[in-house]
């Protein structure tokens, strides 16, 4: 090549670098169109590859991580919560662990309620159906203490279980050695017998309901399978043998503001007393001891029979909590009756002066003022240190 | 005895080119019986103009001036492969 070419072309790429154009990338483009060319990515290509890789990403989070999230990242589990007052104005006694999903509560785990009553070493499992309103759920007995989560954790076979829903509903029944629902389930409105279903294993087999005579009246049943005329009294003796004895006893002397166990769960673990105590005209209800200008603690007291007990305890306990929560919230309507989902009017006067002294200083000190008011009308005085006026 | 035979001996670039692309030309120029030096002077020679074409940089009149001598490097080369009309864009002509 001649050497003149070359110098000249020197020259000429000296120049153009002057102007701003390096001798590099005017040879590399001159080069290229020759086709010498450092082996590159094309764009194309590349482009290609970073769309078959966040493809395969999105994959990847649809089909792991997402999942991933949703079971695990939701999940909240929260140790010793005390008690507190909770949805529907319901009391939430003191929990070992209380699982959350999506900020509301699945599961809460009691084995001490501390001041709350004594579980006798039995474990709670209470498990709220999210999809139901109002607030219901279900209480199984566990075997073992909450140890991490499990969604599909099943409930202690051949044990008692319980259904309450906070429109004042409430289910017993038992569980079968595959924990499915069996036996006869009674439904208590309350603290009255509405209605009773028949399981065998899991599936549903007979309905009967009380009728507004007083009659229970047999619905539907699978051919085969007999409905008890009476499940009140029936229920001991068709689920027995799937239950311990001492549960339920444990459970009829828990105090709890909505869910009545003495005065539910005992009908049906002892309904011979209950029958009994109707035939001699010594009832609960028959007394009116709501109605008594003694306290109810006195009487109750003096019956010999522990269903009786159970009951004019509970209902007497009843009304305090009732009270409670009108002092918390600071609103009459809870004791004054105007509210019907909030139960009938209190009768201040059925409980001991003792304890309405108490109740009385509580609202003075903690400033109640719509309370302290309502109480002075009914003839207490707003700092109380003697009950009624 | 005597001097030890130097094996690889240092190559002169005659041009600033990126060393990988400096081994491609090589290996291109090694398959043709050419130099390296020669196959970018050809390149140069062929597309040059065309590249500085496309260089907004360069302003109309510096764009003749470098045309007019990449001309006579043409003609220096005489029996280069490509005639100027081949190597020019056809999108940005000379107006001078």
């Amino acid at each position: 090549m001649n050497q003149r070419v070359e110098n000249e072309l020197r020259s000429i790429l000296n120049d153009l670098e002057k102007i701003g154009l390096l001798e590099n990338e005017l040879i590399s483009d001159c080069l290229k169109k020759d086709g010498i060319r450092i082996p590159s990515l094309n764009t194309r290509h590349l482009t290609v590859l970073l769309g078959l890789l966040f493809i395969g990403l999105g994959y990847y989070g649809f089909f792991n991580a997402g999942v991933l999230y949703t079971e695990e990242e939701k999940i909240l589990i929260t140790r010793d919560i005390p008690a507190s007052v909770g949805r529907d104005n319901t009391l939430y006694f003191p929990a070992q662990v209380q699982i959350e999903r999506d900020d509301r509560y699945v599961d809460r785990w009691h084995w001490d309620y501390g001041e709350y009553g004594d579980l006798n070493g039995f474990i709670h499992r209470f498990h709220c159906d999210r999809t139901v309103q109002p607030l219901t759920v279900t209480c199984y007995r566990q075997g073992e203490k909450f140890k991490s989560y499990n969604a599909a954790i099943k409930p202690l076979p051949r044990s008692l279980a319980f259904k309450w829903s906070a429109d004042k509903s409430m289910h017993y029944g038992v569980l079968d050695g595959e924990s499915r629902n069996h036996g006869l389930w009674v439904k208590f409105l309350e603290d009255k017998a509405i209605e009773a279903e028949l399981w065998n294993n899991g599936h549903q087999v007979g309905l009967t309901k009380l009728s507004d005579s007083g009659e229970w009246e047999i619905q539907v049943k699978v051919k085969g399978f007999n409905m008890p005329q009476d499940p009140v009294n029936a229920w001991h003796k068709v689920n027995d043998g799937f239950f311990d004895i001492e549960y339920a006893k444990t459970l009829m002397n828990l105090e709890h503001d909505t869910i009545l166990y003495a005065s539910t769960l005992g009908k049906l673990i002892f309904p011979h007393d209950q029958s009994e105590n109707s035939r001699n005209g010594n009832s609960l209800k028959a007394n009116n001891i709501s109605q008594s200008n003694q306290p109810a603690t006195v009487q109750v007291a003096l019956s010999s029979n522990p269903w009786i007990d159970w009951e004019g305890k509970f209902k007497e306990q009843k009304r305090k909590v009732v009270l409670l929560q009108a002092w918390y919230h600071d609103d009459p309507t809870y004791i004054d009756g105007s509210v019907p989902r909030r139960g009938p009017k209190i009768d201040i006067s059925s409980l001991s002066n003792e304890w309405v002294d108490v109740f009385l200083q509580n609202c003075y000190r903690d400033g109640r003022i719509r309370m302290l008011e309502y109480l002075k009308l009914h003839g207490y005085e707003p700092i109380a240190s003697n009950g009624k006026k | 005895m005597g001097r030890p035979k130097v094996e690889n001996k240092k190559e002169t670039k005659s041009f600033r080119v990126d060393p990988r692309l400096w081994k491609l030309v090589q290996s291109e120029a090694h398959s043709n019986g050419k130099r390296t030096t020669d196959v970018i002077n050809e390149a140069l020679a062929r597309h040059l103009g065309g590249v500085i074409r496309g260089k907004i940089d360069v302003d109309n009149d510096k764009l003749v001036h470098f045309l007019n001598r990449l001309d006579g490097v043409t003609k220096e080369l005489g029996d280069m492969k490509g005639a100027m009309s081949e190597y020019e864009s056809k999108s940005r002509k000379r107006t001078t």
